[in-house]
């Protein structure tokens, strides 16, 4: 687990790390103190979660988090000692998912950022921030597409589509519920829709789209995202 | 439009909140108790749920745990004391929020908005990226 703390001391920090070490012990922290530095971090390092001190000394929090907002759904969650209503209202309103007291209890905190990790990255015991298998590269914030190395560019509907896939790899996806959760439950798309989009895909992903081996079809059930069956040659 | 499905025994707190979901533009059930929250999510699953801590009882069974049976939606759990350190068994059962007492109603309406619009994300498939 990654986690991106802005702002706070070093004290804090290092309590941070402890406690959070408890639960997840592969974890890493980035420290930043800048604003400026922790929008890039949060780019380019593709954190799990970002944890934000608020105090009366960093009143940028706010806009740090709706800028955080314009790019990315990464779990935000702000540490503070200010027990106003107002200010954890308006965090919550631009983007927090949550607002904790810098004195609560350790099994308290760890409760807290599992329960939001588990919201945020539901089918993933690992919280996924990327996907790497070897051959194919998906991040996740960036909306970035690479086979063996190279960027492929893909089309909105073309990654979400893959992101179902890859999400539920090694299991079937039925076309209803890729329709359901790219086009949206209200949209009556034609299932032939989807079959398009996942020759387009193949097109773009496989050596060779008529004989697909990463994006398998399971005849009356649905589609499949497999590496096993990938054999090179 | 959004549909909330509220359980709590007490009927002056069950209509406050009632009241003030209403008011902001959701769908809202009203049950007192879990055998009657239990029948209403056998009929539906609902965007999200507020539930009252003393209701977290079904049959023996923890409430949290049988609604995660039925559906993934956000659970808030209205505290009945005051230390927030009590929610932490409603979390680890799958309570998306504790809030302790009092109730303070603009904090449940922002925590309502923050985890349906993550809850809204998850369901499209794009927990990530713009």
């Amino acid at each position: 687990m990654k986690a991106l703390v802005i702002g706070g001391s070093e004290e804090s920090i290092e309590t941070i790390s402890l406690i959070l070490k408890v639960r997840w012990r592969d974890l890493v922290v980035l420290h930043v103190a800048e604003s400026g530095e922790a929008l890039e971090l949060a780019r380019s390092e593709q954190p799990d979660i970002v944890m934000l001190h608020l105090d009366s000394a960093s009143p940028g929090c706010f806009d740090l988090i709706s800028q955080i907002r314009r790019f990315s759904n990464l779990p935000v969650i702000v540490l503070s000692d200010i027990g106003n209503v107002v200010d954890k209202v308006r965090a919550l309103e631009i983007g927090a998912d949550d607002w904790i007291s810098r004195d609560c209890m350790p099994m308290e905190f760890i409760a807290k950022v599992n329960a939001i990790l588990r919201r945020s990255y539901p089918h993933s015991n690992n919280h996924l921030s990327s996907f790497f298998n070897g051959r194919l590269s998906i991040n996740y914030a960036a909306h970035e597409v690479c086979m063996l190395g190279k960027r492929v560019n893909l089309t909105p509907t073309e990654y979400k589509i893959l992101y179902q896939l890859v999400r539920h790899e090694g299991s079937v996806v039925s076309c209803t519920d890729l329709l359901r959760s790219v086009w949206g439950a209200d949209y009556e798309a034609d299932p032939e829709f989807v079959k398009k989009y996942i020759y387009r895909l193949r097109c773009k992903l496989e050596e060779d789209p008529a004989k697909p081996q990463l994006i398998v079809t399971e005849r009356g059930a649905g589609y499949l995202y497999s590496t096993s069956r990938y054999h090179p040659n | 439009m959004q549909n909330i499905l509220i359980i709590h025994p007490d009927v002056a707190v069950r209509d406050r909140v009632r009241f003030l979901l209403q008011h902001s533009g959701f769908g809202v059930v009203g049950t007192t108790g879990a055998q009657e929250a239990m029948n209403e999510l056998g009929k539906g699953c609902p965007d999200l749920i507020v539930m009252a801590e003393q209701s977290c009882t079904f049959n023996g069974d923890e409430l949290c745990v049988r609604i995660r049976e039925l559906c993934q939606a956000p659970i808030i759990v209205l505290g009945q004391y005051a230390e927030e350190a009590g929610g932490i068994g409603f979390l680890e059962m799958g309570a998306d929020a504790y809030l302790a007492s009092p109730l303070n109603m603009r904090e449940l309406l922002a925590r309502v908005r923050s985890l349906l619009r993550r809850y809204a994300e998850e369901r499209q498939g794009a927990s990530h990226g713009t």
